[in-house]
Formats: C-alpha cells, sequence, structure tokens
C-alpha cells in the first residue's frame, strides 16, 4: 500500500513542479498521467498495482468531475459570455445537439447488436469536450481570442448540458422492455433529479455566497480556513443533492455558475483551492485510468470500435461544429480548427463509470468505444494542438496564401 | 454514502467559515469535531455510521500525522529557536524525558496488567503534545509573548522527539515476547530511524532544490504550487514507510529541513497543505468522536480516570516545573507552561501504531490514551481562556 502511495505521492510532486514547463510541450496532462500509469502498470513494469474496485473508482471519477464541473462553471467569464456569446451559443444549442445526432447515426450504421438506446448513450457520452486537455490550444495567445473564448466556454459548459441527456437516455435504457408507463416514470424521475440537483445548488450556492462575507466582515475566516470553503461546497453540493435523489453534477453545475456570477471579483482567489483539488484529482483519475483500465482494454477493441472512435474525433463533432458556424464570419480554417479542438476527456470516463454501474447488455462495448476514443483523442489532440495552432497562426497571418 | 460525504463536507464548509471565531471561545476545533462526529454518529442521532474500517482509520490517521508533523516542523521559526532557546530546550530536553518516565512509572504502579516496558509505550505516547488543540492559547495577545512561542516551539517538536522512543520501547517489547533479543530489535529499530532520517532529508533537499530550479524557469503554475508542500509531506513519509523505515521521522525531518531552507516562504508555500492537514485533522477528530469515543465508554475503568488525571497534571507539570527552575520565571508562568500541554491527535495515531504493532495489552493502552485526550480536550479547552486572561493579568502586575 506504501509503494503505490510512494509512486503516486512522487508523481504529483514531480509533475507540480513542472506543470508549467510541460503546458508548452506537446504533451498534456492527460498524456502524461495516463502514459505513467500504463507504464508503471502491471502491463509496463508492474511497479503500481492499484486494486481499484469499481466503488473506488466511481466515487473518485464522481468527486473529481463534481469539482471539474463546479470550478469550470465558476470559470466561465458570464459578462464576458455575452460579448462573444454568439460563437459559444451556437456550438452548444445547435452543434452540441446535431453531435449527439451525428453520433448517434453512425452508432446505428456501425453497431449491430447494440439497443437503439445504447447507441444514443454512447452518442452523449461522447459529446462533452474537456477543457483541461486543450488547454494547450486556449491558452495559447497566436489562437484569436475569440476561437479561444468560444472552446473554453464551449467545454466548461457542454458536460454539464450532457447530464441531464444522459440521464434521459439512461433511465429509457434501463427501463426498455417494459410499458409506456414506466418510460414516463423514468423520465419523471429524470425531471425530477435535474429539478433536486439545480435546487441543491443553487440553494447552497446562495446561502454559501451570503453568509461568507457576513463571516469575513466579523473576522470569523481564518487564512488556513478560507481556503476549504470552495471545495467544500462543491463537494456538499453534489453530495447532499445525491442524497436527495437529485443529480449532484447538475448541482456542482448551477452552483458554479450562480457562484462565479455572484462571486465575481474575488472568485479567482477562492477557487483557486477548488482548483488545486480537482487537478489533483484528475491527475489520480487518469493514472488510474492509465493502469487499471487501458492496459485491459486494448486486447478488446474490435474494428468497429475503432471506426467509430474515428469517427467520433473528426466526423461527428467536426461536420456540426462546421455548419454551425456558417455566417460567423469566420474562415474555413478557423471553423474546422474549432471542430477538431473538442478533446474528449474526464466528462467521458466519468460518463462510462455511471453507464456501466447500470449494467446494461451492450455496457462492455459502450465503454470500450469511450475508452478507445478517449485514448485517440488524449494522443491525437495532445500531439496535433501545437502545430496547429502555429499553422492556424501563419495562415491569419497572411490570408491570402489561405 | 452520499449522506455521510454531505454531512462531512457541510460540516467542513460551515466550520471554514467560522474557525476564527471558534479559535476564540472556549471551545477549540478538535472539541467541536469530536462533539459533532458523536452527536452525529451512531450513539445519538446515527446519521453518520461511525463503523469505518481499522483500514480506513489507520491510513487517514497515518497521513494526518504526517503531514501535521511536516508543517509543525516546516514552521518552526529558527529565528526565534535561536532567541528563545532556553524554556523551549529545557522543556524538550529535560521536561519531556521526565514526562515519559514519570508517565512509565504512574502507569506501572497503577495498572498491574503492563509490563515495565508496555508501561514505558503508554507514558511515551502520552507524552506528545498537539499544538492544535492548544491554539487558543499559542494566538492569545494576552499570554506573554515569550510563553506563547515556548509552548508553540514545544508542541511543534515533542511529537517528532517521541516518535523514535516509542519505536524503541515498542521493538524491546516485542524483541522480549519473540525472544529475538534485544540487539535485534535494537538494529531494526536503527535501521528504521535511519531510513527515515534519510529519506526526509534527501527527498526534501532535492525537493526544494528542483523547486527553486523550476520556479525560477517560470514553469511552476499557480494551482500546482498549492500541491507542492502536500506532495512532498506524504511522499516523505510514504517512500520512508516503503523502504521499511518510518515515514513520521522522514516527514519530521523533512519538515525542520523545508522550514529552515525555505526561511520566509515558508508560510506562502505551507498555506495550502495547513489547509489540506487541518481537513484531514478535522475527519479523523470526527470519526474519533463518531466512532471511537461512544464505544468506549463502558471499557473505562476508574484507574484508568485517575491515571488520565495524573498525566494531564502531575506527570507533566512536575518535571516541566522542575525542569524551568533556575530560568528567573515566576511561579504561575511556570505552572502555566505545564499545565497548556493538551493531548490530542498524535497520542491517538500513536495509539493506532502500537495497536497495529501487536503489543499484547495495546488495546487496554488505547483506552487510556482516548481517556486522557477526551479529558484533555475537554479540560484545556475550557480553561484555555480564562487562564490565559488570568496569567497576563499576573505578568502585568508584576512587570508593571
Amino acid at each position: 500500500m506504501y509503494e503505490n502511495l510512494a509512486i503516486l505521492a512522487a508523481f504529483v510532486l514531480l509533475y507540480s513542479l513542472v506543470s508549467g514547463g510541460l503546458e508548452k510541450t506537446p504533451f498534456n496532462g492527460a498524456v502524461v498521467f495516463m502514459a505513467f500509469g500504463l507504464i508503471l502498470g502491471p502491463l509496463g513494469l508492474g511497479f503500481l498495482t492499484l486494486e481499484v474496485d469499481a466503488e473506488l473508482l466511481s466515487t473518485l471519477a464522481e468527486l473529481t468531475l463534481a469539482m471539474v464541473l463546479f470550478t469550470d462553471a465558476s470559470n466561465a467569464n458570464l459578462r464576458e459570455l455575452k460579448h462573444s456569446f454568439k460563437i459559444p451559443q451556437k456550438l452548444l444549442l445547435i452543434g452540441l445537439p446535431l453531435t449527439i445526432l451525428l453520433g448517434f447515426v453512425t452508432g446505428y450504421l456501425l453497431f449491430d447488436g447494440l439497443a437503439l438506446l445504447e447507441i444514443a448513450l454512447i452518442a452523449t457520452m461522447l459529446a462533452p469536450t474537456d477543457a483541461a486537455l486543450g488547454k494547450a490550444v486556449v491558452t495559447n495567445e497566436a489562437v484569436p481570442s475569440n476561437i479561444r473564448e468560444g472552446l473554453n466556454v464551449e467545454s466548461g459548459l457542454n458536460d454539464g448540458i450532457c447530464v441531464p441527456i444522459l440521464f434521459i437516455f439512461l433511465a429509457l435504457a434501463t427501463s426498455t422492455g417494459a410499458e409506456g408507463s414506466t418510460s414516463m416514470l423514468a423520465l419523471k424521475l429524470v425531471i425530477e433529479a435535474i429539478g433536486i440537483g439545480a435546487a441543491v445548488g443553487v440553494g447552497l450556492t446562495f446561502l454559501a455566497v451570503r453568509l461568507f462575507p457576513h463571516c469575513a466582515e466579523r473576522g470569523w475566516v481564518t487564512e488556513t480556513w478560507q481556503q476549504l470553503t470552495v471545495p467544500a461546497l462543491a463537494v456538499t453540493c453534489f453530495a447532499v443533492a445525491q442524497w436527495f435523489g437529485g443529480s449532484g453534477f447538475i448541482a456542482c453545475f448551477v452552483g458554479g455558475m450562480l457562484y462565479g456570477k455572484l462571486a465575481n471579483q474575488h472568485k479567482h482567489k477562492f477557487l483557486l483551492a477548488a482548483e488545486g483539488t480537482g487537478d489533483t484529482l484528475a491527475l489520480i483519475t487518469w493514472v488510474i485510468f492509465g493502469t487499471a483500465v487501458v492496459g485491459q482494454s486494448i486486447d478488446s477493441f474490435s474494428w468497429q470500435v475503432v471506426v467509430y472512435a474515428l469517427l467520433s474525433l473528426t466526423l461527428i463533432r467536426m461536420l456540426p461544429v462546421f455548419l454551425v458556424l456558417k455566417g460567423m464570419n469566420l474562415s474555413t480554417d478557423e471553423k474546422l480548427f474549432m471542430g477538431w479542438f473538442g478533446p474528449r476527456g474526464l466528462a467521458s470516463i466519468v460518463f462510462a463509470v455511471i453507464v456501466l454501474n447500470e449494467h446494461l447488455p451492450g455496457g462492455e462495448t459502450i465503454s470500450m468505444t469511450v475508452v478507445c476514443t478517449i485514448i485517440l483523442s488524449v494522443i491525437g489532440h495532445g500531439l496535433s494542438a501545437n502545430p496547429l495552432v502555429a499553422a492556424l497562426a501563419a495562415r491569419l497571418r497572411n490570408p491570402t496564401g489561405g | 454514502m452520499y449522506l455521510e460525504l454531505g454531512i462531512l463536507a457541510l460540516f467542513i464548509f460551515c466550520y471554514s467559515l467560522v474557525a476564527g471565531r471558534v479559535e476564540r471561545t472556549a471551545a477549540s476545533g478538535p472539541i467541536v469535531f469530536v462533539v459533532s462526529g458523536f452527536i452525529l454518529g451512531p450513539m445519538v442521532f446515527g446519521w453518520f455510521d461511525g463503523s469505518v474500517s481499522r483500514d480506513g482509520i489507520k491510513v487517514l490517521a497515518d497521513l494526518t500525522l504526517a503531514l501535521i508533523l511536516f508543517i509543525d516542523a516546516a514552521n518552526v521559526d529558527f529565528s526565534v529557536l535561536k532567541k528563545q532557546f532556553r524554556l523551549p530546550s529545557r522543556m524538550l530536553l529535560v521536561g519531556l524525558p521526565g514526562v515519559i518516565i514519570l508517565g512509565a512509572l504512574t502507569a506501572a504502579i497503577l495498572f498491574n496488567r503492563l509490563s515495565l516496558l508496555e508501561a514505558a509505550i503508554l507514558g511515551t505516547m502520552l507524552a506528545a503534545t498537539d499544538a492544535a488543540l492548544g491554539k487558543a492559547v499559542v494566538t492569545n495577545k494576552a499570554v506573554p509573548n515569550q510563553i506563547r512561542e515556548s509552548l508553540n516551539l514545544e508542541s511543534g517538536l515533542n511529537d517528532g522527539l517521541c516518535v523514535p522512543i516509542l519505536f524503541l520501547f515498542i521493538a524491546l517489547e516485542l524483541g522480549n515476547i519473540e525472544g529475538s533479543g534485544t540487539m535485534h530489535a535494537l538494529s531494526l529499530l536503527v535501521q528504521e530511524l535511519g531510513i527515515g532520517l534519510v529519506v526526509g532529508v534527501g527527498l526534501t533537499a532535492v525537493g526544494t532544490k528542483a523547486f527553486k530550479w523550476c520556479q525560477a524557469k517560470g514553469w511552476v503554475t499557480e494551482i500546482w504550487r498549492q500541491v507542492i508542500v502536500v506532495a512532498l509531506a506524504i511522499a516523505c513519509f510514504s517512500v520512508a514507510q516503503s523502504l521499511h523505515g518510518s515515514g513520521y521521522i522522514a516527514a519530521f525531518v523533512g519538515g525542520l529541513l523545508f522550514g529552515y531552507i525555505s526561511k520566509d516562504a515558508t508560510h506562502k508555500l505551507v498555506l495550502a497543505s495547513e489547509g489540506v492537514g487541518e481537513t484531514l485533522a478535522l475527519m479523523t477528530w470526527f470519526v474519533f468522536g463518531a466512532g471511537v469515543i461512544g464505544q468506549s465508554f463502558q471499557a473505562f475503568t476508574w484507574e484508568m480516570l485517575v491515571y488520565a488525571f495524573l498525566s494531564l497534571t502531575v506527570i507533566r507539570m512536575l518535571p516541566i516545573f522542575l525542569s524551568l527552575s533556575g530560568t528567573g520565571e515566576k511561579t504561575a508562568s511556570k505552572l502555566f507552561l505545564g499545565w497548556f500541554g493538551p493531548r490530542g491527535l498524535a497520542s491517538i495515531v500513536f495509539a493506532i501504531i502500537v495497536l497495529n504493532k501487536g503489543v499484547p495489552n495495546a488495546k487496554f493502552m488505547a483506552m487510556v490514551v482516548v481517556l486522557t485526550v477526551f479529558s484533555s480536550l475537554v479540560a484545556h479547552g475550557i480553561s484555555a481562556n480564562p487562564l490565559s486572561a488570568a496569567i497576563g493579568a499576573r505578568v502585568k502586575r508584576s512587570g508593571g
């Protein structure tokens, strides 16, 4: 046990020292963590033998996503969003449903053995993009700011939007075969889950934002403990909503949005600790993903799975994005660029864990497809980020060439 | 599971808002956590299932102590230590051994079932004081500066000093039982301490060097900077443990070296890890309240109660008082320094270590520790503010 802890702690230490340096290289965090897990895991050197049971992995993944949803939503600058709202608005309101639809059609053509709802699940699980994986693009000054801002806002919000869609499909998929009334019941449950989640997130966050200045004015807050307010708030939103039978992810997402709006000026300082917690949890999740999941699944990828993964990263996302951005005064290069940079990551992993827990008949294929897509995305987007950014910048500088 | 997570997170959230206020009242943080754990736990409301596995508690307590040893040691201000060397050095070098010896003798007399070495183990477990419990005193401006600094330095260092002594007694006791000989036990101990020392010094030296280098290159981001000290402390602990050394020594020595190297930058770097350490401590106390206190009540005997009372009074106060003789301190100050040695997290973790090492009367000793810690929580919590005010008034009157 101490060996695993030692390896993980040493790795976290090392990464925390060079994080900024790595961001400038083609290797983003996720690819480093995953490779580390794979190399030290049982398939590689065998130093890291994490016996992760499903429950532990799902708890970890859930908490990670809860924290990330909260911080991402808080960081989505709603005021700036109004300025350049058009691009992300189109991406989220039209592009995202189209991506899910196209993913569904592709899945229908490729996978024979899966039920329709299971295919819809795959399409939804692979629709949200991961901001952390796209960091190299989003923080690169060479990329025009409206594109960066658009991608950033999109990836910050689309995982939250996909949660209710996923739950609806999941509820329908688990109740198929029964009468229509059960589907209605399932839908009612989903709406309840979303409603409770939103209510808990709004209520708790509102209370927290009101209470904090009240306590701070009276000098009740200490320097050490003040760091913990936001991380604890995020976990509270998640756990309380789950306990009431609501969706904790919705609670975190809505809570985070509200927090970002209400705590506008000081939020950066208070969010810092939550971001540190979220990033560390994400690192651990990725390492476990590399150790325990990637190694064991590579053998079982069928050709349909690989083809779907490739299409998911290219056609299924790029075509809707391209069409949606028509008339936005963007060049073809820019539209293609935005279409390509929709990396799949943490949200998809957590969705896979959630779906796996439901033990659907096609569960194996579903999770294999998701895993395969994530692996390809981590590698593909990681390696292409810097060269493509440079190419785009060069093209924009002399538009006659392009 | 979500209910428990929700309660814990909500509790941490609420406490984070009022931590500063609570520290100024009679109720210290730990007592709030223990009482909340007890009330929410199976004995009263039953919302919080206290049945955390032994492994779970051990991991939690291990990490908590490792982080706290590192942080406390890192926060030791060497410039203050040099100036204020007189009192803490006497308390640590003369007072601490005195406390251990007196504690062992009292235990040997009171508890017939304990062997002499077991009595010594018990004495050592209860010699370490907890800085967090004494916070109300250490941060109270009414208390003379010198006394506050001395208490702070003492409690920051004495848990680290108790670790090798505790391990020595455990090794001797186990060596006796297994008949493998004292020499064998001692060589194991030296090996354990040596590895811990080397790992702590080595990792911290390399870590801080690497940090400065990477910092200069601009590789360290604002978000990940918060993680460095936590990762370093846990790395010291777990690397030493996995090499069969003492992780506690590694964390303690690593912390000392870190504070020494980083000097003024320490506070900023350590801040985030203090947040993690405090949260872990909160959870440990909470679990202690929910899962341990309630179930232990029936096991307490009057001998234990007598020992707990003596441990908090004579066993600590007499050696500390004697060790300070000839320093020119007033009797009131010496008694104050003797009284404010609250027992807390370190003693609990030591009890868990002893339990896991398989010392024969470990369960019995753990009960004594639990009772003493609980008594200390109450007594030191209640007395902190009144006594601080009293000593402040006294010193002012005689001084002015």
